[in-house]
């Protein structure tokens, strides 16, 4: 069986988002950061056991306030990332908020938080990070790689 | 009409696409304007993009990138449903727009993630900086105590009868201890300068008796070395200032001990001159001459850096602190630092100071005339028997002073409820009950009673502004007998 699911990946700017997907679709990686202006569509196809399913990858242009972001974007969607960056407080400070506000919107709650650059961190605020209580499903690294298969394959299996 | 008409279309062909599909999202029409895309297939397998499009539902998209083929573009989408069978979608090209866009973007988050950095680390920085001086302030207070038992009991030994070999014993114990002791206050002070909490207080006191003590101390220190130690008090220059003693001195000895480690011959010649003095505002140098190596003009700024040593001081002592404090403390008593160096010649430090002159310029009765203290019944509250007993040693050599000592805040109150006293010499760090309640409560007893503070910890802001409150005066450790006296004496004048 083949479906297609649209995934919106947001976030403030400067997380990773695109690096995100850039290792997931194409396994690459650059530190040299582009901004994103507007949405890049990507797609991957996904197998999980007899299944395949196309992930349309909807890369946003960064945000620290989901408000302004287009609806048309965000409308219709099946899973949302959110993505922020571990080694900068401002762009996690309104995750729960955010949550509420695309849970009550776009009436869709599969939403996966993820903490990248998680190679960045230092033992000590690896453990912080830990122990914070952030609403957090994934800490993640598009450089090294880290966690970046396993997070677009767990929104895949919540979809299936 | 139809000119305008004719150049509208044409204007809108270069820029906008228009494709008609199907409710399968089949081409059915194509103008081809922007990129080629056959009839009869699926508009998704032209770009991922339309792969999350409904053909029935009108929705618009801004600023979206397609790379098809080999053309990168960046358009605005919309989608029109015709009918049920039909929708139509105009994709206006807006590449250029958005790529200028893009470049005030990528500035703009740049900018803002480098500043976002900076000050994440500025933080960092200065929570690390803290914790460093919280622990230099501990590190220190527990080093001080100590240091003022070994100073105490070294004199006091000193002054008994020892054989020569024990006085030589002797002396280097005090010489070291009194170099460890410069170290750990400048170490202290500095780290005080750092976090704002080194307090300047202006009294009275009489300079040129400062220039004296220090004349004889340093005459002692340059004999050693066969050095020739000059001193010369401007005779313009009035005996007493408003100004901070304990600072000044400091000044005065730090470019002194700067002097004795670089000039092996020649002479050290310290200078206080009055440069203003207008109604009470005196403006006076101290300056520091050697014939010392000098300093080579490429190392100039190098010489007020912390710890900084140069490659000539090597086979010299200290911490590399003492021009840093100069320096800063000259900086708190809104002076000047300047100085010049010529190498093999010698260097001229001079620090110029803003102060005031007292109402008036008579002696007043000094605390090392032992009539002076009138049979003083004094309460010593310390926990820690080393400080207990320096203190009673001192007290002791005085025979006008009764001393009652409690090693506790609650035993001192009860104390204070059955028992007159003159003065009481509070510590400041004690179990339970530290100086400043114990002080609270005994205030409420009597609030007359006058409390001197000692402490080897900072004396911030918090703490000086309980001085008239509940402390006539405060004291910081390691102190001398006459610091000590002297304390005593302006708490009970």
């Amino acid at each position: 069986m083949e479906s297609t699911k649209k995934i919106v990946i947001l976030g403030s700017f400067g997380v990773g988002k695109t690096s995100l997907i850039r290792r997931f679709v194409t396994n690459e990686f650059t530190t040299d950061y582009k901004v994103t202006i507007g949405v890049h569509v990507l797609k991957k196809e996904v197998q999980i056991g007899e299944n395949k399913i196309s992930l349309i990858l909807w890369d946003l242009e960064g945000t620290d306030d989901l408000q302004k972001i287009n609806r048309a974007y965000l409308s219709g969607a099946h899973g949302y990332i959110y993505v922020f960056d571990l080694k900068r407080p401002s762009t996690y400070t309104n995750i729960d908020s955010d949550l509420v506000f695309l849970k009550e919107s776009y009436n869709c709650n599969l939403i996966k938080v993820v903490g990248n650059k998680v190679d960045l961190l230092t033992e000590e605020e690896y453990k912080n990070i830990k122990t914070s209580g952030l609403n957090l499903d994934f800490l993640s690294s598009a450089k090294s790689g880290d966690n970046v298969e396993d997070l677009f394959n767990s929104i895949a299996k919540d979809l299936m | 009409m139809s000119l305008l008409k004719n150049l509208k279309e044409s204007y809108q062909k270069k820029n906008t696409q228009f494709i008609v599909i199907d409710n399968k999202g089949v081409i059915i029409e194509n103008d081809n304007t922007l990129f080629i895309a056959e009839l009869s297939t699926p508009i998704h397998d032209v770009h991922p993009f339309f792969l999350s499009l409904n053909p029935f539902e009108e929705s618009s998209y801004t600023c979206v990138h397609l790379d098809i083929n080999t053309t990168n573009l960046i358009c605005d989408i919309e989608l029109k449903p015709i009918n049920e069978k039909y929708s139509l979608i105009i994709l206006s090209d807006f590449s250029k727009h958005y790529n200028s866009f893009q470049s005030l973007a990528q500035l703009r988050n740049e900018t803002a993630i480098a500043s976002e950095i900076t000050e994440l680390k500025n933080k960092a920085l200065k929570e690390r900086e803290k914790f460093k001086n919280k622990f230099i302030s501990n590190f220190s207070h527990e080093i001080i105590s100590p240091i003022m038992s070994i100073m105490t009991f070294g004199n006091m030994l000193n002054k008994t009868k020892l054989t020569i070999e024990q006085e030589d014993y002797i002396n280097v114990i005090n010489t070291s201890t009194y170099h460890l002791k410069s170290m750990v206050n400048d170490i202290l002070d500095l780290s005080k300068i750092e976090t704002n909490n080194l307090e300047i207080l202006n009294k009275r006191f009489s300079l040129k008796k400062l220039i004296s003590t220090v004349k004889t101390e340093y005459i002692a220190k340059c004999k050693q070395k066969n050095l020739n130690f000059v001193v010369y008090y401007d005779t313009n220059m009035p005996n007493y200032v408003v100004s901070d003693k304990t600072r000044i001195k400091q000044i005065i000895n730090n470019l002194l001990d700067n002097a004795l480690k670089f000039t092996i011959d020649g002479s050290i010649t310290l200078k206080i001159e009055q440069a203003y003095k207008r109604a009470r505002h005196l403006t006076f140098s101290i300056s520091v001459e050697d014939t010392g190596s000098g300093i080579e003009k490429n190392k100039h700024d190098q010489i007020f850096q912390r710890f900084r040593r140069l490659e000539n001081a090597k086979h010299t002592q200290g911490a590399g602190l003492g021009l840093t404090i100069v320096k800063e403390i000259t900086h708190l008593l809104n002076g000047s630092l300047e100085f010049k160096s010529t190498p093999h010649i010698g260097s001229t430090f001079i620090v110029t100071i803003r102060a005031k002159t007292p109402l008036s310029q008579e002696k007043h009765i000094k605390s090392n005339d032992e009539n002076v203290f009138k049979n003083l019944k004094i309460l010593l509250v310390d926990n820690n028997l080393t400080d207990q007993l320096s203190i009673f040693k001192i007290l002791a050599k005085n025979k006008n002073f009764f001393l009652d000592i409690s090693s506790s805040g609650l035993e001192a109150i009860k104390l204070v409820k059955n028992n007159t006293y003159d003065l009481v010499l509070m510590d400041y760090l004690m179990p339970k009950l530290d100086g400043v309640k114990t002080s609270k409560a005994i205030k409420k007893i009597n609030k007359d009673l006058p409390i001197l503070l000692i402490t080897g910890s900072y004396i911030d802001k918090k703490l000086l502004e309980l001085i008239d409150v509940y402390f006539k005066q405060i004291l910081n450790k390691p102190f001398d007998e006459e610091t000590l006296l002297d304390s005593i004496y302006m708490c009970t004048k």
